[in-house]
């Protein structure tokens, strides 16, 4: 069964840093990240290899930082696109 | 390789137009509260149900106020403890409207309980959401009537005693067991199944006041980080862990014809 | 309209639903319900609302809701409800929600408190005061159009008297061309912007750039001084012309001393009385011109002393003023007490025209 992969838009300048969504990715997919945003928090970041689409980031977020989240919905009568 | 968007199809976006306002949802909130994801899940019941535009919202007093602009519709402020009586004036004066009350514990549970269950007693055809993290967020994190036993709070340093401060009030259950209640139920905010199921517990309660059967309630706990003394991602955990045991999630009452109704 | 014979909280209830009122919400007191047993019966056959809420606070925010959605709505209580209902009363003012509010008073204790001193912050609510039942209906009537006019409440200072009078009543229309439509109202965000009824703020737009709440705060002075001087004030005065005494009296007070003037003018004595009809704002016209002719100036009200004390500033040591008012009242406990008999009246009166000066005395 071809695996779903994924990606998510972060809107990095609305985060406040609560890590929320980092501990709810079941793929660790998010890591906060080094560089501060214009409020002075650390943000996540997408280790897009890892991402499934899977929409639990998004749901998590107190501050609506994740924008749009995308799927590959596998056909399950033909190949997956890479 | 990198996968371009093109290649993938787009299976969610933060809704915004509609009950969502952009940019206005950009809120004051502390890092981590969990009140942000009651109200996505108001605004998306709303549009799912196409109430926006008959709405009124009477709101309580707490942090939420900050969160108010986000819900793109109607509404009167109303004094803390006292959102249930100015609802019921709406809803009495223009009953095809959609009337709901969003007010914390604070100002529910401690300062407007009477009222609150006057309503349901009344069998009032509108619905309140109880956005309940057990402190007085806005005054600095002072106890409520629902801050548990041995919580530490800006007023209970200690942690709250109940030879001196009492016990906790549940309030889904207090609703609950009111006649004119159609629906009283009490959800969460800490986990992506409990956010799920908590939206689902919003559409039942606005079905109830849509097919007026009663009162409906919904009781949404919350996290409070800054409240709790805690870290962003530690507060999920104490309400997965300790909070819920005593303020037990699911349904308290439902009305026999809103168990017949599918809801998405 | 033909007249009926009327008991004044009957005429109350019925002038108010004729006046568009379709709901209210109250608590039940003496003499209050009478008032509420009335507007259940008017309003069930009006189509309104007629709540008997399970306490006074959420009685008045009934009255908030409802008033908010644009509705004629009415609350009343008595003295001690009164109390509990300040915290919405003095915010009501605040978020400018037009509205009537009755007080069925036993005595006149809360003159202070209707107006302007009860509760917090600095709210002012019109206050027109009837002695007669076809003032009462004439009041209400106004009440409603002028709470609308000015966007602001009003309040009604009726009384256990004029509860349980009977008398003719005519119900006459008042004059709403010049009223505008209540676009400020909470009515559900079709077809426009929503709106935002917010008591520390006024109603503001959602997206809209908002006044700052201490400007708006601010503002309320202006808006308190422009309601003192654009509000037609009202009074009743009496043989003013030629009096050496002026009795000031408002209400069912007013009532008996208009009637023990009449008669101190028979025995020689040269006093006249002035009745505030509105008393926010009092009518200092009145007062100023007839304390201006006169030696002295006695006010007269079943309290403690509350009207006297804006009295003194009306008159502003031109003249003496003198309080010859009491807390009275029988064992009923309805300020229906000793000080309003009219031979008590008369004594008081006789007290204070003997130290006028000498040149005011007329005959004896």
């Amino acid at each position: 069964m071809p695996k779903a992969v994924g990606t998510v838009t972060i809107n990095i300048e609305l985060c406040k840093g609560c890590v929320l969504c980092v501990k709810a990715c079941p793929t660790d997919a998010l890591e906060m990240s080094v560089k501060l945003n214009h409020h002075g928090f650390r943000y996540p970041l997408l280790k897009e290899e890892r991402c499934t689409g899977c929409e639990l980031c998004a749901l998590v977020c107190p501050d609506f930082c994740i924008t749009e989240v995308y799927r590959n919905v596998p056909d399950k009568h033909a190949a997956a696109k890479r | 390789m990198p996968i371009s968007k093109e290649e993938l199809k787009r299976v969610w976006s933060l809704p915004n137009k509609g009950s969502f306002l952009q940019p206005q949802a950009v809120h004051h909130m502390c890092p981590g509260c969990g009140e942000p994801m009651a109200y996505r899940m108001i605004a998306e019941v709303m549009d799912e149900m196409n109430l926006r535009e008959r709405t009124i919202e009477v709101s309580g007093i707490g942090c939420y106020m900050g969160m108010d602009p986000t819900l793109n519709i109607d509404r009167i402020n109303a004094l803390h403890g006292r959102a249930p009586s100015v609802a019921t004036g709406v809803k009495r004066m223009l009953p095809g409207h959609f009337v709901m009350t969003i007010q914390g514990d604070g100002d529910l549970v401690s300062e407007g309980l009477s009222e609150a269950l006057h309503c349901a007693a009344r069998g009032e055809k509108f619905t309140v959401i109880l956005l309940n993290n057990t402190v007085n967020g806005e005054t600095g994190g002072h106890m409520t009537a629902t801050t548990l036993v041995g919580q530490k709070t800006k007023s209970t340093l200690q942690g709250r005693d109940a030879d001196i401060h009492g016990s906790p009030i549940k309030t889904a259950e207090l609703v609950a067991q009111m006649d004119g209640t159609a629906y009283a139920a009490r959800g969460s905010v800490h986990s992506p199944v409990a956010i799920r199921r908590t939206k689902k517990m919003i559409h039942r309660a606005f079905e109830a006041q849509e097919q007026k059967l009663g009162f409906s309630f919904v009781e949404i706990m919350t996290m409070c980080p800054t409240g709790w003394f805690m870290e962003t991602w530690e507060a999920p955990k104490y309400m997965e862990d300790v909070m819920t045991k005593y303020f037990t999630l699911g349904e308290y009452k439902v009305h026999p014809q809103l168990a017949e109704i599918a809801v998405a | 309209m033909a007249k009926e014979l009327l008991e004044g909280s009957k005429a109350l209830a019925k002038s108010a639903v004729l006046a568009g009122c379709r709901f209210y919400a109250s608590y039940p007191i003496q003499p209050n319900t009478n008032l509420m047993e009335a507007m259940a019966r008017e309003l069930s056959t009006a189509g309104g609302v007629s709540m008997n809420a399970e306490s006074e606070g959420e009685a008045i925010n009934m009255v908030w809701g409802a008033a908010a959605t644009g509705k004629r709505a009415m609350c009343s209580t008595t003295g001690t409800g009164m109390s509990l209902m300040m915290e919405a009363m003095s915010e009501m003012f605040a978020a400018r929600i037009p509205y009537v509010f009755v007080h069925m008073a036993r005595g006149q204790s809360e003159y202070r408190i209707g107006v302007k001193g009860g509760g917090h912050g600095d709210y002012r609510y019109i206050g027109y005061a009837p002695h007669t039942v076809q003032e009462a209906a004439d009041l209400v009537r106004l009440a409603f159009y002028t709470a609308d006019k000015f966007q602001t409440p009003v309040l009604i200072q009726a009384d256990y008297v004029l509860t349980h009078t009977v008398e003719a009543v005519e119900f006459k229309p008042v004059d709403e061309k010049d009223l505008k439509p209540k676009t400020w109202a909470i009515t559900g965000a079709k077809g426009r912007t929503p709106q935002v009824l917010s008591f520390i703020t006024g109603v503001y737009s959602l997206g809209a750039p908002r006044v700052k709440y201490g400007a708006w705060m601010e503002g309320q002075m202006d808006r308190i001084a422009y309601l003192e001087n654009n509000v037609p004030t009202m009074a009743d005065t009496g043989y003013t012309d030629d009096a050496d005494l002026v009795v000031i009296a408002y209400g069912y007070a007013a009532r008996f001393v208009k009637f023990a003037v009449k008669q101190a003018r028979e025995e020689g004595l040269k006093i006249g009385y002035v009745r505030p009809i509105t008393i926010w704002p009092l009518p200092k016209k009145e007062i100023l011109d007839a304390a201006n002719k006169a030696k002295a100036v006695a006010v007269f009200e079943m309290n403690n002393g509350q009207m006297v004390d804006d009295i003194r500033l009306i008159v502003l040591g031109k003249v003496p003023v003198h309080f010859i008012g009491r807390i009275s009242h029988d064992e009923s406990g309805f300020g229906v007490g000793n000080a309003i008999q009219i031979p008590k009246l008369l004594e008081k009166f006789r007290e204070v025209y003997k130290t006028l000066p000498a040149a005011a005395h007329g005959k004896r």
